[in-house]
């Protein structure tokens, strides 16, 4: 084999830049000597581990040169020579491609074959007399050579008639041609078989089906005797009793005819017992045992149920559910809920690009992961709320938090469960209100824009209607069957009305009308029927009245008890407000009311806001016709409405962003205590009442109640001599304020010393239902009294705003009146104290914001960061892989660089191939050079010889010979 | 045919090595090469950077994950911390001296002798798993350019490092084992304001920086600190300095 050294400069890794040539010690690989000068070294700088190295350091570029002009010189140089030729010569004679063999040992070959062949063409005809010789010409049959077959001795089936088979080679040969001479071949003889006739061969299959249709029939026999035998048995079994006992009574019938068909029918016995059995079980109807049995087939194995909780899981869901709550009031105290009812649905879009606002706002903090890995759903929903509303809830929440609890022990725990209540109640009001389908759609429209808030003026006249609807609605009769299930009701729960029963007997003794009181209430529809019922008894028996009328009139108990209940929830309050309005005010009555009405509320909350809202719009008519009119009648609100207010600011939410309810409600106090002029102590009384309700309102949510304050301030003001008032008193209530409250010493105390020992707490309801005349509301006692709830409103106010930026400027006023008022009035001891302390904490407060308060800045600039590029880079990155995210281009790109390698390869392989070729023509050409040269040599040669010779030689002797002629 | 096979599939170290030629033989504009106002330049020396063909594909080494792999090729796990890089990288990255541009350069020189420029606009990644992403794809790409916008963040570039910093700049080495140890606020009050500064900061476990560039040595707390907190300290000396809040 050839190797050719490879010029450093024609290397095709070229540039000489990393291919370099490495002189490292003879290596041997796979049996070739090593050439240094044949292998290409790399140098490699890093050594890159885990990475194996294909066929070490070196390439053995040479060798590889080398192999591939070796394969041309089989491909290619052929083509290259033939190409002028139509035929080609194809030498196959003996070792002519054997390269092992010398000229000498093909000859012998060839000579040897030619022999062997000569030998073999003897044989022909001849008796074979050596085995070991191959027959040159061998005779087949389905493409078997025929001396594979042996001597069918085993082909031969008695049933073919083996006449075909029998003339063979063999045969042939044998006997056609071998002159009779058999056995001679030791491998296929067996002597008796070639012996053996045609005739000998047919009488032998004769005999041998012969013996198989006797071995046929007598298993036939066989099979026939043992079949009626089992007949015979089984008659004879079906005779006897023991299968009898085991058949059904109705099958024994057909047994017994088919038994007396007797043995002629015995073969089909069994089968018509079986058909027998099939229609019958048809015809006849199932048994009882089989119905059973089916029956329990199909009956249900007990029920899995729902492990009964356990005393903490209940507990844990409760706690969860008044989480839930809790959270729900927050979400409503910001507004968030109806916003998301409202709008969220409707208005995607906007939505969409608020998010989109809020991605691009949101700034990349320090250890922010990058753009690619922005969650999807870090936008937060947080309703339609203003920014500054939104902020604000936010700053104050978390200080909310304890504080509401407290406030909610502080206010009549009937208020905070109502609340609770009235809260689950909204909650499980779809649920309710697809039950209540049946009713008219009015009803449902009004329920709906009463959900949503904007309804407030148009939805008077509608739900107007709708009162009067119902209250003129008279509910048929009670069907007997639910006055049966109530009384059971009843039984099952004797427990409150036992109780209650208990309570009141000694109470009412043994009054008639006690007995009279029925245990099965229908809810009565008007206010009449309803005053028939309990005007005349006690406290107690009114309270088990409403409690009895409630429990047979239950919603759940009956769809249409929803309707009775409202009416009855109507009934009730009107019931309250009169009551409420009655001149010495029964409050204990009231006060029973309350828990029921609170509770009704949560059944029918729509209702009862429809409801509230009717009276609040009345109140403020009223409100504004009063002030209108030019009689001097007192605008403030009557007792009635006072109570009422109090009452809805149990039953419903008071921390609700917007409330059907309570907002109107806030609002229409506020007015009352703006517009109203103060023309009694009574008004005061009544106004104070007012301030301190809507502190109690306001607290939970920490609204901002101007007027209150405002009021409070000129009630404090009505308190100073008026002398004294103008001097460093920096007011911030409005000056018509002034003047409506303000315009006598309401609460000047009247002499200087103080005559009012202690504080007595003011009885409102007293003081209330007084007449604005009497002359309570001018004695020191009821001044210093209503000074003390003012300043203990104010404190509250003081701690319930203690947050608010605007605090120092808010209630500044309030310390300097405070002051002065300390300083101008004798006051109680109790009252000084208690003066000084909210003045004193007021002061500290104003302090602390102010200390806190920043001066104004000019707009700073923040300073901008130099902008930050993220790098691209691929995870698991492979080099080679094209990361395009396009995909078809990535692969048009990684095809066409495909096909670009392959155009290279195949013009360098064919420029390798040409220049081979040149390398073959060259060399050719070289030959046919010298073959030229050397015929011109001889030639040349002949002619110098020739004039030699003509000159010296025998022509010379001629010429000479001439010359001496 | 013969002869062919040989020129396909180019290893991957050999290539690479052609390109970090081709990627020095360009001219790298060294822009800035005097800072009118200052500025910091930062070279972290003898950082852990290594890609080794683990299992299928190829991953920066670390200790945690490679511990048993390295200890097969008989390596020191110790020794293969990129995460000490990837923190370096980060203090002085998300330093407020880089957010308010005074870093002007920052060089990271590998154990294994690759020199790479980073953009100071680069956001590293601020997981270390995605850091190695990072790495690995540069060490074999030589070339990271930015997800938004044309600019190469990452290059391999030619050696030695001097060749990149500022001409008259003033090259102070860090170390914990260095003679002197200074109160870094008053140190570089010793240097004009406007010198440029280039700190070089080890970014390996163990050992000290042996760099032959040095003007100066020092530790900069009685403290054996970590690289990061060594930077650290740079970077609020020098924020201070520059009034940079
Ligand atoms: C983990 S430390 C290497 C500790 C090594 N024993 C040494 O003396 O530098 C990594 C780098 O943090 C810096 N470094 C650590 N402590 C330092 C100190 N007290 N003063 C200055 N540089 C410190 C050095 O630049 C060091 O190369």
């Amino acid at each position: 084999m050839k190797k050719k050294k490879v010029p450093v400069g024609k290397h095709k890794q070229g540039g000489g830049k990393s291919g370099r040539w490495k002189q490292g010690g003879p290596k041997t690989q796979g049996g070739h000597s090593e050439n240094v000068f044949e292998t290409l070294w790399t140098r490699r700088k890093f050594d890159v581990l885990g990475k194996k190295q294909k066929g070490g350091d070196a390439k053995r570029v040479g060798l590889a040169r080398s192999a591939a002009v070796e394969k041309r010189k089989k491909s290619l140089l052929p083509e290259y020579k033939q190409r002028g030729k139509t035929n080609a010569f194809l030498d196959s004679r003996f070792g002519e491609h054997d390269e092992s063999l010398g000229d000498e040992d093909k000859a012998i070959l060839r000579f040897q074959k030619e022999r062997m062949v000569q030998m073999q063409k003897k044989k022909k005809f001849a008796l074979e007399d050596d085995d070991d010789e191959q027959p040159t010409e061998l005779l087949t049959h389905g493409g078997n050579a025929l001396s594979t077959f042996d001597d069918f001795k085993d082909d031969i089936s008695i049933e073919s008639d083996g006449d075909d088979d029998g003339l063979n080679e063999e045969i042939v040969r044998d006997l056609h041609f071998g002159g009779g001479f058999v056995g001679k071949d030791a491998g296929e003889e067996d002597g008796e078989g070639k012996k053996r006739t045609k005739k000998e061969i047919m009488e032998e299959v004769i005999a041998k089906s012969k013996f198989f249709k006797a071995q046929k029939a007598k298993e036939k026999e066989e099979d026939h005797e043992l079949k009626e035998k089992l007949d015979a048995d089984f008659t004879a079994l079906a005779q006897s009793s023991g299968l009898l006992s085991l058949v059904r009574p109705k099958k024994v019938d057909a047994l017994k005819s088919m038994l007396s068909k007797g043995a002629s029918g015995s073969g089909s016995a069994l089968k018509a017992l079986i058909a027998g059995d099939q229609t019958l079980e048809v015809k006849e109807k199932p048994d009882e045992y089989d119905k059973l049995v089916k029956e329990m087939g199909f009956e249900i194995r007990g029920h899995a149920s729902d492990r009964s909780k356990t005393a903490e899981e209940l507990a844990k869901e409760e706690r969860e559910r008044l989480e839930d709550l809790e959270r729900k009031r927050k979400q409503r105290m910001l507004g968030g809920a109806e916003s998301e009812s409202d709008e969220a649905e409707s208005d995607q879009d906007e939505e969409e690009s608020r998010r989109q606002q809020k991605k691009k706002r949101r700034e990349i903090s320090g250890d922010d992961l990058g753009e690619n890995f922005v969650m999807e759903d870090e936008y937060q929903e947080n309703g339609w709320v203003d920014e500054v509303l939104a902020r604000k809830g936010d700053s104050d929440e978390d200080e909310d938090e304890d504080e509401d609890e407290d406030e909610d022990e502080e206010d009549d725990d009937d208020g905070s469960s109502a609340r609770s209540e009235e809260d689950a109640d909204s909650e499980g009001s779809d649920d309710e209100d697809e039950s209540e389908g049946s009713e008219d759609e009015d009803w449902e429209n009004s329920e709906d824009e009463l959900a949503g808030i904007e309804g407030i003026p148009k939805l008077s006249a509608k739900d107007q209607n709708l009162l009067d609807k119902l209250i003129a609605a008279k509910s048929g009769p009670k069907p007997e069957e639910q006055v049966k299930n109530l009384l059971e009701k009843e039984l099952k729960i004797p427990l409150r009305a036992e109780k209650a029963k208990k309570a009141k007997k000694p109470v009412s003794g043994g009054n008639e009308l006690d007995s009279a009181l029925p245990y099965v209430i229908d809810a009565p529809q008007t206010l009449v029927d309803f005053r028939q019922l309990v005007d005349s008894r006690s406290i107690k028996d009114l309270e088990v009245a409403v409690e009895r009328i409630r429990k047979c009139n239950a919603i759940s108990l009956a769809a249409e008890n929803r309707k009775k209940m409202q009416v009855f929830y109507n009934v009730l309050l009107q019931y309250f407000a009169t009551i409420a309005g009655e001149r010495p005010l029964n409050l204990q009555r009231v006060n029973a009311l309350v828990k029921p009405l609170i509770e009704l509320s949560g059944e029918t909350h729509y209702y009862a806001a429809v409801c509230a809202r009717e009276r609040i719009i009345r109140m403020q008519k009223q409100l504004s016709e009063k002030l209108h009119s030019q009689d001097d009648i007192s605008s403030w609100p009557s007792n009635r409405t006072l109570l009422l207010f109090r009452l809805w600011s149990m039953i419903f939410p008071p921390s609700d962003f917007r409330h059907a309810v309570m907002t109107p409600a806030m609002l229409l106090m506020s007015e009352y205590l703006l517009r109203c002029p103060v023309k009694s102590g009574h008004d005061v009384a009544v106004g104070t009442f007012i301030c301190s309700l809507l502190l109690s309102v306001m607290r939970p949510a920490r609204r901002f109640c101007p007027e209150a304050l405002s009021f409070l301030q000129a009630l404090l003001l009505s308190a100073l001599p008026k002398m004294n008032r103008s001097k460093n008193l920096s007011l911030h209530c409005p000056s018509h304020l002034v003047e409506f409250v303000a315009s006598k010493q309401w609460l000047q105390l009247s002499s200087a010393t103080s005559t009012v020992e202690g504080v007595q707490p003011l009885d409102f309801t007293s003081l209330l239902t007084a007449d604005s005349s009497s002359s309570t509301f001018e004695s020191d006692s009821f001044k210093v009294g209503i000074l003390y709830s003012v300043i203990k409103t104010v404190s509250g106010f003081v701690e319930v705003y203690s947050n608010i930026a605007s605090f120092p400027e808010v209630f500044s006023p309030f310390a300097s009146l405070l002051d002065a008022l300390k300083n101008n009035n004798a006051l109680p001891e109790a009252l000084m104290v208690l003066t000084t302390e909210v003045s004193q904490f007021i002061a500290e407060k104003v302090k602390e914001h102010e200390t806190t308060r920043l001066p104004l800045l000019m707009r700073m600039s923040k300073p901008v960061p130099i902008k930050t590029y993220n790098p691209q880079f691929e995870e698991n990155y492979v080099k080679g892989r094209d990361y395009d995210p396009d995909r078809e281009r990535a692969e048009t790109k990684k095809l066409k660089k495909q096909l670009k390698r392959e155009a290279k390869g195949a013009a360098r392989e064919l420029r390798k191939d040409n220049w081979f070729l040149a390398e073959e023509k060259a060399k050719e050409n070289a030959v046919l050079q010298q073959e030229r040269e050397e015929k011109y040599n001889k030639a040349m040669s002949f002619l110098q010889q020739q004039e030699s010779a003509f000159k010296s030689g025998q022509l010379g002797k001629g010429s000479s010979k001439r010359k001496k002629r | 045919m013969g002869g062919k096979e040989e020129d396909r599939d180019p290893e991957m170290a050999e290539s690479s090595d052609e390109e970090i030629a081709e990627a020095s033989a360009d001219p790298a504009p060294v822009k800035s090469l005097t800072a009118p106002d200052g500025g910091v330049w930062f070279v972290l020396e003898k950082a852990s950077l290594e890609v080794a063909k683990v299992g299928k594909n190829y991953q920066l080494l670390n200790c945690d994950d490679h511990a048993n792999f390295l200890r097969k090729h008989k390596r020191d796990p110790a020794q293969y911390r990129p995460d000490i890089l990837h923190q370096a990288l980060l203090a002085i990255l998300d330093s407020p001296m880089n957010k308010a541009g005074k870093l002007k350069g920052l060089y990271v020189h590998t154990e294994k002798n690759v020199l790479i420029q980073i953009n100071p606009h680069i956001r590293i990644p601020r997981t270390f798993k995605r850091f190695c992403g990072l790495m690995v794809q540069l060490l074999q790409k030589l070339v990271i350019r930015a997800t938004n916008g044309p600019d190469k963040l990452m290059k391999v570039v030619k050696q030695p490092v001097t060749r990149h910093l500022p001409i008259g700049a003033r090259r102070i080495g860090m170390s914990y084992s260095a003679p002197k140890v200074v109160q870094l606020k008053d140190y570089i009050l010793t240097t004009k304001e406007d010198t440029p500064l280039v700190f070089v900061v080890g970014a390996m476990s163990h050992g000290k920086i042996e760099v032959d560039y040095i003007d100066d040595l020092v530790a900069v707390s009685a403290y054996p600190l970590s690289a990061m907190w060594a930077i650290a300290r740079i970077c609020n000396a020098l924020e201070t300095q520059w009034n940079i809040v």
